[in-house]
């Protein structure tokens, strides 16, 4: 890790795409760096977080400023500010955060654009898509953004381009004096590969804001920002990013050629050296605006065009009115032709099929049948010794049976799983608290909104003062597990250090709910489920909004910082000759430590993380420390 | 140019060491001269779900995944996880596979089948197997934490692997944690040691 700052120019590296992401910034003299963490590209945030602190481990000073952000519009509005100020900045998030960066992002450009002298700050948005959606709610192809926020794209398909692209893109950013977008795929982002390093940049380090760069003409702001596109048009067609790759081997009857972009180049390239046919492949990473000449003279060239893309017909709705303004004799094969899915990541196999069909080949990669013995899929749940599994189990035991729960975003949303089963809607950061009230208001049942604490400062304060404003008689519970978990563990505005390994000033939810004007509010710590028992059940009783703030580490931070310190982490074990086989360790209270063998039950010693809770769930007692049975 | 890949499949569940050895693997091969990609694929739990991985080695960029019967070894880290990913394996690859099962697949009811049936099967779709009881090895080896450099130590030594058992087993040192490295290493060479007396 440490070799992505250290590392020579012209030397070789192993990086994760995220991790080029960041020397390519470091390369381009970044200055500022925030961002708020999200698979599939928090990767960024930590490297920039661990480099921070191996420099100041050393006794030395970051040349960059790097900051866990809020949510992603703090930390859009803050590079922005940097930009304008002529520094460089880096804005990564998931597709998903840039839902909520979008508002700064669209409305930022046209009132901003006129003054083009004085500041000339790169402003690079990595905004990372996740086709599959395995880290996300959707499977947003977010590539569109560029089309309606008129800014240059590019799209990477390796690690060499993650980080030469980054690069590029701050270059591009200051020549047209327009936000570059990044956009990346989960297969770039959590890909790793080969690279070979440039120079480390200069930062600029000090910003200055000259002159009031505010317009009220926004046609004409917006007229000058389309003047730029046509610029970043010429960019282009000279980009080396745009280029035609030649294969030799079987000639076919007809003329075919491929276009791909982003992670589908390298797909169209495997499969075309595995079909052995002559052709040829023109691969997009400047995709907007496209290279309109060069990719004309390319559907000229041919009878059939194969469009390899994941997601969305981006690039085949453009290549097919492209061809209608030539009257080109290609035909153009891809999702439109139902050739290619629009949904669902790609796998080697989605791209074999149709080449091989289209150039009349067979399959060089058919799909293999699975193993005879089907292997049950390992359910999503919280890990072993969660606080969240145990503040699901003391409220399933409280709550009214005819109540609706709103869920959010993090390790808690998987108690909308089974067995717990308590979730009737969860979709964006924030949501469950505007939700829990809408659901009161609109059924009249008694109502609860569960989020976390990264999520509650990202986006539920704002619900929340609403909640409380229109005395909704809903519970909010907030389960606060110091971190922001599901992403890495990243800090928040809780915590009480900050990305820079400042000393930061640590915000009390249970502050915030007060200030807000919550009339209930109490902590209680879940792994104490009588106590917690208690506590939601007078909070569910309260009228108005009730906040109870469920408060204890994640049990994965938990158990490393006690291995680092060399500490003893103890494992449970049933007692047989006690157990009365009433299941509700592995079926209500569902421990993933728990399994099932010859009738028995068993706890794994090396799944248990020793928290130490289930006796108490067992009511026969037959739960005990392993070792217990000496003394 | 040589377009001859030896691609590497990696399977098991979060928190066994996957990704760890995945990228000892790609740091040595890259560290030889050999162009490496290389893939994750796992859900959003932390500890306990299924996860693959590929690692692709050759003299020219290839994607980073891996099509269906294209595996030259399978990594396995949990015997399930293998026959999860049987559709990878072909008449040439060889499977390495740790014996421990992680039982959990909570709360679906659902009891692991027997581990003969599923090495029988596994067997039954590759061309050789070798199954090693990697956490006794690590648990003699001082901690159950060294399980994944057992299977390290075991690929190290089955020949014509691309990246020489000695760059491993110096990549591995420069990536485990320094309070564990004695362990590591005895782990790394019990396995290739396992190996080598198969292979006599």
């Amino acid at each position: 890790m440490e070799e992505i700052l250290t590392g020579k120019e012209g030397g070789r590296y192993f990086l994760l795409g995220n991790e080029a992401i960041v020397r390519g910034a470091l390369e381009a003299g970044v200055d500022i760096a925030a961002l708020y963490p999200g698979s599939p590209m928090s990767e960024i945030g930590d490297v920039f977080h661990a480099l921070v602190k191996n420099l100041r481990d050393k006794g030395e000073e970051p040349s960059f400023y790097f900051e866990w952000s809020a949510n992603e519009k703090v930390s859009l509005d803050e590079c922005i500010a940097a930009s304008l100020s002529g520094l460089r900045a880096l804005c990564p998030m998931k597709a998903q955060g840039f839902n909520v960066a979008a508002d700064s992002f669209l409305d930022y450009l046209t009132p901003c654009n006129l003054v083009e002298t004085d500041i000339k700050g790169g402003l690079v948005l990595v905004c990372a898509d996740d086709p599959g959606g395995t880290s996300s709610v959707n499977e947003q192809d977010d590539r569109y953004i560029s089309i309606i926020a008129d800014v240059p794209m590019l799209e990477p398909s390796n690690c060499q381009e993650m980080k030469d692209m980054t690069v590029e893109a701050f270059d591009i950013a200051e020549e047209l004096y327009l936000p570059v977008f990044l956009r990346t795929t989960n297969n770039v982002n959590i890909s790793r590969g080969d690279l070979v390093f440039g120079k480390l940049g200069a930062p600029r380090r000090k910003g200055e804001v000259k002159g009031v760069p505010i317009s009220w003409d926004r046609t004409r702001c917006h007229a000058n920002i389309l003047k730029k596109m046509e610029k970043a048009k010429e960019l282009s067609e000279k980009s080396e990013y745009n280029r035609v790759i030649k294969f030799d081997g079987e000639k076919a009857g007809k003329k075919i050629g491929v276009v791909a972009s982003g992670i589908s180049i390298s797909y169209a390239e495997e499969i075309i050296r595995e079909l052995g046919v002559e052709t040829e492949l023109l691969a997009l990473g400047f995709t907007n605006p496209l290279p309109e000449k060069r990719c004309k003279d390319f559907i000229g060239k041919f009878d059939e065009l194969v469009i390899v893309e994941e997601l969305s017909p981006f690039l085949e709705t453009q290549f097919l009115k492209m061809a209608h303004e030539m009257s080109a004799r290609a035909k153009i094969w891809g999702k439109e032709t139902g050739h290619f899915p629009r949904a669902g990541q790609y796998r080697l196999e989605t791209v074999a099929e149709p080449l091989a069909r289209v150039f009349g080949k067979d399959n060089p990669i058919p799909r293999q049948k699975g193993p005879e013995i089907a292997p049950a899929a390992r359910s999503l749940t919280n890990c072993p010794g969660c606080p969240h599994r145990n503040t699901y189990y003391a409220l399933k035991q409280v709550v009214p049976e005819d109540a609706i729960f709103a869920n959010d975003q993090g390790c808690y949303l998987l108690g909308g799983l089974e067995p717990y089963k308590m979730s009737h809607a969860q979709y964006s950061m924030g949501a469950s608290i505007g939700l829990a009230c809408g659901f009161r208001q609109a059924t009249g049942k008694p109502a609860m909104a569960f989020i976390g604490d990264s999520t509650f400062f990202h986006n539920g304060m704002s619900p929340l003062a609403n909640a409380v404003h229109h005395n909704y008689d809903i519970t909010v519970v907030v389960m606060d597990n110091g971190a922001t978990a599901m992403s890495g563990f990243q800090m928040h505005p809780g915590t009480d250090r900050d990305a820079m390994y400042r000393e930061a000033i640590p915000i009390k939810i249970e502050d915030v709910a007060r200030g807000l004007g919550a009339t209930f509010v109490e902590v209680v710590n879940p792994n104490n489920i009588e106590e917690a028992k208690d506590v939601f059940q007078r909070a569910i009783a309260h009228n108005g909004v009730s906040v109870v703030v469920s408060k204890a580490l994640c049990k994965l931070m938990e158990t490393s910082e006690k291995r680092r310190q060399g500490l003893e982490i103890p494992t449970y074990e049933i007692e047989q000759e006690k157990c009365n086989q009433c299941r509700i360790c592995i079926d209500i209270y569902a421990c993933p430590a728990f399994y099932e063998a010859a009738d028995k039950i068993y706890i794994d010693e090396l799944q248990c993380t020793g928290c130490g809770v289930c006796p108490e769930v067992c009511p026969v007692g037959a739960i005990r420390e392993k070792g217990a049975e000496n003394g | 140019m040589d377009r001859k890949v030896t691609n590497v499949l990696l399977a098991g569940v979060g928190g066994l060491g996957l990704i760890t050895v995945s990228n000892i693997i790609g740091t040595a091969a890259v560290g030889v001269g050999k162009k490496v990609s290389s893939a994750e694929v796992h859900g959003i739990a932390q500890r306990g779900g299924s996860v693959t991985g590929t690692v692709r080695i050759g003299d020219h960029s290839v994607s980073p995944l891996l099509g269906d019967g294209r595996a030259d070894i399978i990594l396995g880290f949990e015997p399930i996880e293998v026959l999860r990913n049987i559709s990878k394996a072909g008449k040439n690859t060889t499977v390495i596979t740790d014996i421990t099962p992680v039982r959990v697949i909570t709360p679906t009811k659902f009891v692991y089948p027997e581990l003969e049936d599923i090495f029988a099967e596994i067997e039954k779709r590759c061309a050789r197997l070798y199954k090693i009881d990697c956490l006794a090895i690590a648990k003699k080896a001082g901690t159950a934490m060294v399980r994944s450099s057992v299977l390290l130590g075991a690929l190290s030594e089955i020949g014509e692997f691309p990246v020489s058992s000695k760059a491993l087993l110096k990549t591995m040192e420069e990536n485990v944690p320094a309070r564990y490295k004695e362990q590591n290493i005895t782990a790394f060479k019990e396995g290739a040691n396992f190996i080598k007396a198969q292979l006599k």
